[in-house]
Order: C-alpha cells, then sequence, then structure tokens
C-alpha cells in the first residue's frame, strides 16, 4: 500500500475489510491477517487526519505549460480543534 | 456686454430658470455674434440697429441654433429629469436616444457610448426612469436635448432587469438547469478559491477550512471583484485556477456590496466562465440575501463565504467519528467471527476448540495493541455467557482432568472475577455435573 492512499481510499479498504470479516467462509488466520490490516487502516485514518497540514498558495501564473505558485500568508487563527474528540 | 447682447437678441428676462446661470458661458456666443456683425449695440453707435432687429441684419439659422445652444448649455445646471422612457434605440455606433415623456410633454436625450456602456442593460419602453444630464440643442435640427449621462430605473428596476435578461438567455441554453449541477468531492485535496486578495472573503474561507479540514490545500487565484473590467479578470482567474492539475473543486467568492459592487456576477461572460468551470463551482457572493447570476450556474450557492468553505471541506471531528465507528465495526466483526468460529468448534472436536481459544487469545493481543482505540476483545464474551476458566497459579489454563489434584488450589476465572477453588475430587466424563459443587474454603 502506498503512503499517497488518501483517507477516504483507507476509509473504503477499512470497509472492505469488515464486510470480508463479516462472511463466513474465511478460515481463522485470513481472518486475522485481515484484522491486522484492518487495525493499520484505522491508525493510517487517524494519522491522515492528524499529522498533514495543508499549503495556502497564490497562483502567480498559469500559462499553458506551466503553473506557477507562491506561498501566500493568510492571518488565520491555526489549530484550534487538534482534539476535537 | 452680457446685458447688451442679452437685450439685442433675446429680450431682457427671456431666460427665467437659468438667470442665476448667465454670466459666463453667455458672453461668448451672442458675442461673437455681435462681433461678426460689426456692431456697437447698447446705442453707443446710435443709428446701427441690432443684428436681428431688422430684415437687413437677420441672422442666419445656424447662427441663431449656436447661440440659442450656448444660452441652453450656460443658463442650466446638470439636473435630474424623472419620466417614461419611450422610443429607445442603441444606433450601431453605440449611442442611445430615446425620449423622456409625462402625460403631456417629452424631451428628446441621447446617452452617447461611453455613458451608454456603462448601464446594466437597456430600459423597457413606458419604464420610468430618473436621469442625470446637461441639457443641450441638436443644432442640426434646432431640436433641444437631454445629454445623459446617467440613467436610473425606480428602484433597482434597470438592474432587474438586466438580470432576468441574461438569466432568460441562459436558461434558454439548459445553463441553469439543477440536473447539470455536480456533486461536491466528499474530500477534496486542494481548494482553489477566486476572490479578491484584500477581501474578507478570502480570510473568511481559509479560516474555515483551515479549521475544519487543516490538511487541505489551498490556491488562491486572485482578481478584482468589483468596478470595470472586473468581469474580465474574474473570468480569467477562473480559467487559471483550473489549470492546477490537483484542484478538485472551486469556490467563486466575495463579500457584501451594493448591487454595482456585486454586478460583475451577474454578467453573461462570468456566468459562462462559471458553467464551463471544468471543476465542480461553489459561489457565494454577497450576503444571504444577494442571488446573482452566477449563483444560478454553479454547482452550490452558498449564502455566505463562510457557509462556502463548510460546504467545501468535511470537519475532522466527524472523520474522527468515521474511523472510531470503523475500528469498532472491525473489532465486531472479528468477535462475531470468534464466535462463530467457537459454535462451531464446540458442536466438532475439542481439537478444534483449543485453536478457537488461542484464536481469542491472539484477538485480545492485537486489540490490545490498539491503545484503546477498539473495545477489547477477549474470552470475555464467551465468559458472559456461563463459562468459566480454570486456572493454576500461574495463570496457566487447567485443560485436562490430568491437571487436577485432589486438594489442589486453583482459581475460577468468572466473567466478573476469580473464585478460589479446591479440587475435592476429580472423575471420567460427567466430570462437568460435579463443577457446581466446588466450593472455596
Amino acid at each position: 500500500m502506498s503512503e499517497e492512499l488518501d483517507f477516504e481510499a483507507t476509509m473504503a479498504e477499512l470497509e472492505r475489510i469488515v464486510a470480508a470479516l463479516d462472511r463466513e467462509e474465511l478460515d481463522l488466520d485470513e481472518a486475522l491477517r485481515l484484522f491486522e490490516d484492518g487495525v493499520s487502516h484505522v491508525r493510517r485514518a487517524n494519522r491522515l487526519l492528524e499529522d498533514v497540514r495543508g499549503r495556502i498558495e497564490e497562483l502567480i501564473e498559469a500559462s499553458s505549460e506551466e503553473v506557477r505558485t507562491v506561498e501566500l500568508a493568510v492571518d488565520v487563527p491555526d489549530e484550534e480543534n487538534a482534539n476535537a474528540d | 456686454m452680457s446685458e447688451v447682447s442679452q437685450g439685442s437678441l433675446f429680450g431682457a428676462g427671456g431666460l427665467a430658470p437659468g438667470d442665476a446661470e448667465l454670466p459666463g458661458a453667455i458672453e461668448d456666443h451672442p458675442a461673437e455674434v455681435l462681433a461678426e456683425g460689426e456692431l456697437e449695440p447698447n446705442g453707443r453707435g446710435g443709428d446701427v440697429v441690432a443684428p436681428g432687429r431688422s430684415a437687413e441684419t437677420a441672422l442666419p439659422v445656424s447662427e441663431v441654433n449656436a447661440a440659442v445652444r450656448g444660452v441652453l448649455e450656460a443658463s442650466f445646471a446638470p439636473l435630474w429629469v424623472v419620466g417614461e422612457v419611450t422610443n429607445w434605440r442603441r444606433v450601431s455606433s453605440g449611442h442611445c436616444y430615446f425620449s423622456l415623456r409625462d402625460e403631456s410633454a417629452q424631451i428628446s436625450c441621447v446617452i452617447w457610448r461611453s455613458d451608454a456602456d456603462r448601464l446594466p442593460t437597456d430600459p423597457e419602453e413606458g419604464m420610468e426612469v430618473c436621469a442625470y444630464g446637461s441639457l443641450s440643442l441638436y443644432e442640426t435640427r434646432g431640436q433641444y436635448q437631454l445629454v445623459v449621462q446617467k440613467l436610473e430605473a425606480k428602484g433597482e428596476g434597470l438592474w432587474r432587469l438586466a438580470f432576468e435578461r441574461t438569466r432568460r438567455r441562459l436558461e434558454a441554453e439548459g445553463l441553469t438547469d439543477p440536473a447539470r449541477r455536480r456533486r461536491l468531492p466528499t474530500l477534496p485535496r486542494r481548494v482553489g478559491i477566486v476572490t479578491s486578495k484584500e477581501g474578507a472573503a478570502l480570510h473568511d474561507v481559509v479560516s474555515v477550512i483551515r479549521r475544519r479540514a487543516p490538511w487541505t490545500h489551498i490556491l488562491l487565484s486572485a482578481c478584482r471583484v468589483q468596478g470595470e473590467g472586473a468581469a474580465r479578470e474574474i473570468c480569467a482567474a477562473l480559467d487559471a485556477v483550473c489549470r492546477h492539475p490537483e484542484v478538485d473543486v472551486v469556490v467563486l467568492t466575495r463579500g457584501g456590496g451594493s448591487v454595482e459592487d456585486l454586478w460583475c456576477f451577474n454578467e453573461e461572460i462570468v456566468a459562462r466562465a462559471v458553467a464551463e468551470c471544468p471543476v465542480p463551482i461553489v459561489t457565494a457572493i454577497g450576503h444571504e440575501v444577494d442571488v446573482t447570476i452566477v449563483d444560478l450556474v454553479a454547482d452550490l450557492r452558498a449564502p455566505t463565504p463562510s457557509v462556502a468553505g463548510e460546504l467545501i471541506v468535511p470537519d475532522a471531528a466527524d472523520l474522527r467519528v468515521a474511523v472510531r465507528r470503523g475500528s469498532s465495526a472491525l473489532a465486531a466483526a472479528l468477535r462475531s467471527r470468534a464466535r462463530r468460529a467457537e459454535e462451531r468448534a464446540s458442536r466438532a472436536s475439542e481439537h478444534l476448540s483449543d485453536r478457537v481459544v488461542r484464536f481469542v487469545e491472539r484477538c485480545g493481543v492485537w486489540l490490545d495493541g490498539l491503545g484503546g482505540r477498539l473495545e477489547t476483545l477477549s474470552p470475555l464474551s464467551t465468559l458472559e455467557r456461563g463459562y468459566a476458566v480454570p486456572l493454576d497459579a500461574e495463570g496457566h489454563v487447567l485443560r485436562r482432568l490430568g491437571m487436577f489434584e485432589p486438594g489442589d488450589a486453583f482459581r475460577l476465572r468468572v466473567v466478573d472475577g476469580e473464585v478460589a477453588a479446591r479440587v475435592d475430587a476429580t472423575d471420567g466424563i460427567e466430570a462437568g455435573a460435579r463443577e457446581g459443587r466446588e466450593r472455596s474454603s
């Protein structure tokens, strides 16, 4: 699984795992392996919500060949909800 | 000098409305007329006759019109006139001609192109308007006219009319059809914002996105959002932001303002640029009551810039709830899987039920590893249903008859605790029936 996997894909994968676990046919080892996978997806999803910080940029040029941007400072209250649980 | 010309050409006191304005410009035109005739009025020459006073001194038509024009223009300061529009026509040069009338009179009016281009739209026949301009005379036809610089309908009539006309055109092309509206991405990676760099709208949208979904990238494509040329800038900014390959959704926004301030968002070229936006686009123009043309063609209209931010990105708190729910579902799925295996095993063989115990124990280890995020899964669910597990002093499970010696102390793990127990006696296959009688001392 790539690090690029985004939140939605992670959650979709988690759902798929839960659905698979609900199926009778899986043998126990397979079930545990899936569970292990599911746990790592839960961890990844939480990490995606907590770690990453988006960039704020201004577009300064968008010709047909290239798109150029610069960092933009917008004065906003930062991170007031890190632990909104 | 002015008294002289007045007297000679038009008669004293003949310019009642403009008396106060007379000095100044009035001296030019009639004075020229007099100069050309080389007359010395006011009796200084004694025997000369003022121009126009006799057939011999008759004035050419053009000179009379030029003189009247001068008087008219000099006599009236620019003024507002109210009346109904009639015979409106916009000629190929871009100038507009029409008349203003009331029940008993009318005035010819003209709006030169530079002023006509600033009108939101042409007025309708019979529309009541206020026109601001200067009185003048069209010399070729000897017709006096109001040269209009500003034209306003009652209320916001002209703006509303322009709005309706544009709306009808877009509607006829199907661009306002709700079926055209695309769904917004549930979790955009990068949001493009088209607005002014200085405006409060930018600040509002960015704050809300930062608060709710701080991982979201934001890309501003700045443009002016009011005034002449703003419409074209908005189109260019929209086009530019959509060139960025990772922009998933665009918000076109501006804070509150007057009808004129917001007008560029009612212009057809902007509406068409919005309709053609390759990614879903949200508009948030002005306040809740302000509906603009671009709102009608956008995928979603937000009442304010802040609400636009809320509509574009989810709240991290909600996503955390979703993750928790997912992890609970995962635990529940594993638990029910374990229970099914257990049930099947107890029906089948003891060999298999050993596997189940190991399986359930492994489940417990995994779940402990989640650091409390998942509900703990352990043999507790089994114990809950009335099973008990005998354990020796080291915590090993006593599984076989041979592991019990009469007189040995052991612990019996039940769902809510442990019971200290001692082996009374052991027996063969129906040993289960005696368990109830084993008591602690």
